[in-house]
């Protein structure tokens, strides 16, 4: 009776955890919002999430019931026999190596797309190359960002006619866009958690992030690398816009930034 | 739970009273085990220190004779209260919050009730601080008639009286004691429930966000102001640097929560955008209350110094050998002082305050704003001002010229590196800086802006850039060019060259 018990409790905790994982998405333990991604790319990260997911899930099943079969099978045996040494099995130890093996490689081809369209300039949607919307400067601790003039290409140094903006990224909806990240003084790191966007700012560093908002609304954005005291300070958001009220708001934009303040009578 | 500084002493505290503490310490005896537990409980308990928050004195307010100190800081506390009672008096332009109503009858029986205007008034939350709005230079009268005929201040009584309770059918306003016999209190008198509402709320919130730099007074001396190059700002002058308003006229309201919402690129300030406006509105509130509350030490400091600083009792007796003549000039001194206390002192600081409510109260008006006479013109196309040259040609001959001499401190190519800089400074009273180069009115160093960054800290829109030229920056040797140094036409040439110098220096 005692056996059934400790089979029991160890039974327990797997099953438990497993319980957990299900209901975890209806507590809002998932991802944030309603669990989907609000861009393209983010759907293909999430895709990949959940394929680990189903796989580590297999695994993590198979191990425990393995685990409780050796400790329901051992519990059995008297304890009064010595213990007993054996070199092991060659062909289940080729199996427990080819199937993991298998699996990565799988899974580092599968993800090889993806991660390239993610990071790799040279991959990114030709659009998002085409359209750099901002430069976005984060220091501590907050994050600043350019953008050129209407019409205007994003030079490396600031123009004239450059508009500004604090912690807050105006981009247009339904269209690759790219950022030029970078930092003025430590390391931080650009985080859109409902768009699946996470990229460090390195000094010294430029680097292109390129994503796409699904639909026009507002975003969080916040710093994902402990860059000092105020680091939780380090929140802002990207609104996304309709194609047509980007375009208004860039020239309203344009015109406030170029304002000499003259008013004729 | 105990307020404890040394964590040695806590846990030491902790263990007589815990028993739980006492038998896991016999419990676990190697000193493997005591040792990290010890440390454990030291981290849990150290640095429950609680500190009361309290306004510091300005320097030049501690340089007076003792009894002047000690009217200077009265003043203070009366008018603007403590860390965790902040007012300040209904007549300046902060919105200190709280709900206003008319007083419409006193009874003259019971001087325990007053009536209100209007019947049906929304209830009012009891038991509630009351402020009556008296109007400042009567209550001066009725508070020096009292001095001179020696009875007690007729006032007194109002400072504790609370509203105890409201009926909103009657509209008759129940106290906590009687009103004092006075003219003052009379139909029509404006009475604010709740006063200074909004500063309790403002002041969470910069506890929560500014403190740490700007510091409890607003002195620019909070914790981390150590660490800043530049320094926070020190609200305590009254100055601010980047103003819409005019070269004599206060920053305005308007101009501090742009402040809040911009930040100040190339320094330190962050932006607040990402708070709601009503906290931002607040904050404001706040910023303009500890300003108004410094620079009304510095004005009454400088009313009192000029007679009665530790200075000039030293001077009055250096030459003097004889120590009983000495006495006889420092016992005189002091008398000088207690007469000006008593009667000319009141009247100064009233005038004090109505002159500084006065002087912000413009800054919100309308024609307290700068704006250009002449819009700009194309920096290619010829200059307003001298039509032979195009207006970046021109704006570079001012800039190198003598009439602006720009170039002076920013230097020839902009980098802010002008002769100034390499030279010692003189300071307001004619000696000289201890580092070299320029410096600012809270006595910093303050290294001319390098014009080639394309930082501009005041904005750099263009109306931005007239301003800092027309005006100044306020608190800094950059001066006023606006009015009789340059024209309007010439200042634009010059803000034309700049924005030219800007991105081509790059």
């Amino acid at each position: 009776m005692k056996r059934v018990w400790w089979l029991l409790f160890f039974l327990i905790w797997p099953v438990l955890a497993l319980v957990i994982s299900v209901l975890a998405p209806t507590w809002n333990w998932g991802f944030p919002g309603n669990g989907r991604a609000d861009s393209p790319l983010g759907e293909d990260i999430d895709h990949l999430f959940y394929v680990i997911l189903i796989l580590v899930t297999i695994v993590f099943i198979g191990t425990q019931v393995g685990l409780l079969y050796v400790l329901y099978s051992a519990s059995g045996r008297k304890a009064d026999r010595p213990a007993w040494y054996t070199h092991g099995n060659h062909r289940l130890e080729a199996i427990w190596t080819i199937i993991p093996g298998a699996i990565l490689l799988f899974l580092a081809f599968y993800q090889m797309r993806v991660w390239a369209n993610f990071r790799i300039e040279s991959a990114f949607p030709e659009a998002a190359r085409q359209h750099v919307v901002a430069e976005v400067t984060a220091r501590q601790f907050e994050w600043r960002i350019r953008y050129p003039a209407p019409g205007k290409k994003l030079e490396k140094t600031p123009r004239l006619d450059d508009m500004y903006d604090v912690n807050i990224i105006h981009v247009p909806a339904g269209t690759p866009v790219t950022i030029q990240l970078r930092t003025q003084d430590v390391q931080h790191s650009f985080f859109l958690p409902s768009l699946r966007i996470k990229q460090d700012a390195l000094p010294g560093h430029v680097i292109p992030v390129w994503f796409e908002v699904s639909q026009p609304g507002e975003y969080p954005l916040v710093c994902a690398e402990l860059c000092g005291w105020g680091h939780y300070k380090m929140a802002g958001k990207v609104i996304a816009h309709a194609p047509e009220d980007y375009e208004a708001l860039l020239q309203r934009k344009h015109i406030e930034q170029m304002d000499d303040g003259y008013r004729e009578e | 739970m105990p307020v404890c500084v040394n964590p040695l002493l806590a846990l030491r505290v902790v263990i007589a009273q815990d028993n739980f503490v006492n038998m896991l310490l016999e419990w676990s005896i190697r000193p493997w085990t005591v040792w990290p537990m010890l440390v454990l409980l030291c981290g849990l308990f150290a640095g429950c220190d609680q500190v009361e928050s309290r306004y510091v004195y300005s320097p030049e307010t501690a340089e007076l004779m003792p009894a002047a100190r000690e009217a200077v800081q009265a003043s203070l506390e009366a008018t603007f209260g403590t860390p965790a009672d902040p007012r300040i008096p209904f007549f300046f332009p902060v919105d200190r919050g709280g709900d206003l109503w008319t007083v419409q009858d006193v009874d003259a029986e019971n001087r325990s009730q007053l009536t209100l205007e209007e019947k049906g008034l929304p209830p009012i939350s009891t038991p509630a601080k009351l402020e009556f709005l008296f109007d400042p230079e009567a209550v001066f009268e009725v508070r020096m008639d009292a001095l001179e005929s020696g009875s007690p201040d007729p006032l007194a009584s109002l400072g504790t009286l609370m509203a105890t309770a409201f009926d909103p059918k009657s509209a008759v306003l129940s106290l906590s004691g009687p009103l004092p016999e006075m003219e003052l209190i009379e139909p029509g008198l404006k009475l604010a429930f709740h006063p200074n509402a909004n500063l309790r709320r403002a002041r969470e919130l910069y506890g929560q966000h500014c403190l740490h730099c700007h510091g409890v007074t607003g002195d620019g001396n909070g914790p981390t102001a150590a660490f800043m190059q530049p320094r926070p700002r020190d609200y305590r002058l009254g100055i601010f640097k980047y103003t819409s308003t005019g070269p004599q006229e206060k920053i305005s309201t308007a101009d501090l929560k742009h402040i809040l919402k911009e930040g100040i690129p190339g320094t330190y300030m962050p932006s607040f955008n990402m708070l709601p406006e009503t906290q931002l509105d607040l904050m404001v509130a706040y910023v303009k209350y500890l300003a108004l509350r410094g620079e009304t030490e510095k004005k009454l400091n400088v009313e009192l110094a000029v007679d009665f600083s530790q200075k000039v009792l030293d001077k009055d007796l250096a030459d003097v050998e004889d120590p009983a003549e000495q006495q006889e000039i420092q016992r005189e001194f002091e008398q000088d002082l207690t007469e000006f206390l008593s009667e000319d002192y009141p009247e100064i600081e009233l005038g004090v305050l109505q002159d500084l409510a006065d002087n912000w109260s413009h800054a919100d008006a309308e024609d307290a704003i700068l704006w250009p006479s002449l819009g700009r013109p194309d920096p290619r196309g010829p200059s307003l001002a001298n039509p032979e040259l195009t207006s970046v040609e021109n704006g570079r001959q001012l800039y190198l010229g003598k009439d602006a001499q720009c170039a002076s401190c920013h230097g020839d190519t902009g980098r802010g590196n002008g002769y100034q800089t390499f030279q010692f400074q003189k300071k307001r009273d004619g000696s000289l800086y201890d580092t070299v180069g320029l410096h600012d009115e809270w006595g910093n160093p303050l290294p001319p802006r390098d014009l080639t960054t394309g930082i501009f800290r005041g904005g750099s829109r263009p109306v931005d850039l007239f301003r800092r030229l027309y005006v100044g920056i306020k608190g800094t040797p950059m001066p006023v060019f606006g009015g009789k140094g340059l024209t309007d036409a010439q200042i634009w040439d010059i803000v034309n060259y700049l924005m030219v110098l800007s991105e081509e220096s790059r």
